[in-house]
């Protein structure tokens, strides 16, 4: 996997780039990207808001971050290394699914509707989870979930079925959030 | 034990993070925050509703800690010719909501999934309750703190009603009518302890007003559509506010939210 970051020195956060690329390369072998995929990421260190969206053309992929994403929530403008992994595990599940035939023909990201993304990112965060044993912030997409499906049992149902799933496509998604 | 305990001797464990509110304001960030691009009203139409809600939350729960320090300090800062038996038997009361309140929002923090100490938190609100006059530090927590706790908490019950949250809209309309009671307190102890003394009253309200002045964040408390948390007039009106004050409030909050340097709080 070929890395890249821009832009290559920060001014106004205590980010890395060297440390951004370093995480990136772990996290995109941790969710099997192929190594001629070429990955570059996009920080606006100007932005504390936290949206971090992605976009895949042949097999290179743009992430674009605002530096809140980044952001340690506990120390101002300084870099969290356990945030900037489910980010980025977030992000390139999304590219990794979207390079395998199999898993069908989502949306571009800015045309997923929130609910999309509460499902998609509950399905990357859920495997990253299980691939690291880490907790991978379960409670918080729970909750992000619920507000898009409901506070209800059928809405829960859906999100285990996603967090704990493995080999799900894109049609297996809408199915599971589509209530009976 | 000594009197009049400095924000920075609080005690918290490990899993607390204390930051200044100071380099908040001076975030180098803020300059280049475009015009219009706020986070705007806490609804869940918003991309981030979750985590902003969370945030908030967490703030919430911090400010219970701060609001049951406070309460708690005037219990023992003053002697009874400088504060009425009575003013701290109700202050006494006060802890024991604030501390029922602390356990609810960690339990809502937990249900939202956040930790404890997960974001950092700011002395902000105790520093309002650290005046060494008990009417001054009466406006400070009784009207002012517990004013923005109003405006908090209705934001945060109209949050969970319009996403069908019914576990945070129930605690939140619970807490909030304690905060109603606890404002109440505040207004009718201004009123009989500077009854014959004007002079006195028109100091305290004044620093209200400075006190609420810092507490709309540059209008990220006001009755702006981009305000994440709105100013509740009816609540404030059910506690005694007046609509000239509550329109005050919300004029301060108007002008300081088109100064530059926005920024939101945390905790």
């Amino acid at each position: 996997m070929i890395v890249t970051v821009d832009p290559p020195a920060f001014s106004l956060v205590y980010f890395d780039a060297g440390r951004i690329a370093a995480l990136t390369g772990e996290v995109g072998a941790l969710v099997g990207l192929p190594d001629d995929v070429r990955v570059g990421i996009e920080v606006d260190e100007k932005s504390p808001f936290g949206k971090a969206w992605g976009a895949l053309s042949g097999r290179s992929a743009t992430l674009s971050v605002e530096g809140g994403a980044f952001e340690d929530p506990q120390r101002l403008r300084q870099f969290s290394d356990a945030g900037a992994r489910l980010v980025l595990a977030r992000l390139l599940y999304r590219v990794a699914d979207r390079l395998d035939p199999a898993f069908g023909d989502p949306p571009a990201d800015p045309d997923l509707t929130k609910a999309e993304h509460a499902a998609w990112d509950a399905y990357s965060l859920g495997r990253y989870a299980a691939r690291t044993g880490l907790d991978a912030g379960q409670g918080k997409r729970r909750y992000a979930f619920r507000i898009r499906h409901g506070f209800d049992d059928a809405s829960d149902r859906a999100f285990d079925q996603l967090w704990y799933g493995s080999g799900l496509s894109w049609p297996d998604i809408e199915k599971i959030c589509t209530p009976a | 034990m000594r009197k009049s305990f400095p924000a920075s001797d609080l005690a918290r464990d490990s899993r607390f993070r204390r930051a200044r509110t100071e380099d908040r304001f001076e975030d180098p960030r803020n300059e280049y925050l475009p015009q219009g691009r706020r986070p705007g009203k806490l609804t869940p139409e918003r991309p981030d509703a979750a985590h902003a809600a969370r945030q908030m939350m967490h703030g919430i729960f911090v400010g219970e800690i701060q609001a049951l320090e406070g309460a708690g300090r005037t219990v023992w800062d003053f002697d009874d010719t400088e504060a009425p038996f009575a003013l701290k038997l109700d202050m006494a009361r006060q802890c024991w909501d604030e501390a029922r309140h602390t356990e609810i929002s960690v339990k809502l923090g937990d249900w939202m999934g956040t930790g404890i100490g997960e974001f950092a938190e700011t002395a902000f609100l105790y520093q309002a309750a650290c005046n060494p006059d008990p009417v001054l530090r009466l406006t400070g927590v009784n009207r002012a703190l517990e004013g923005l706790a109003i405006d908090v908490f209705n934001t945060m019950r109209e949050f969970g009603q319009a996403c069908g949250d019914p576990v945070l809209e129930f605690c939140e309309d619970w807490m909030l009518a304690d905060e109603v009671t606890h404002v109440k307190m505040g207004s009718d102890w201004l009123r009989r302890l500077t009854e014959h003394d004007p002079e006195r009253r028109e100091r305290a309200l004044e620093f209200q007003r400075v006190v609420d002045k810092l507490f709309s964040f540059r209008g990220f408390r006001g009755e702006g559509e981009d305000s994440p948390i709105q100013l509740a007039r009816t609540f404030r009106k059910m506690a005694g506010f007046g609509d000239a004050e509550i329109d005050t409030i919300a004029a301060d909050a108007r002008d300081d939210a088109d100064e530059e340097g926005w920024k939101a709080p945390v905790g």
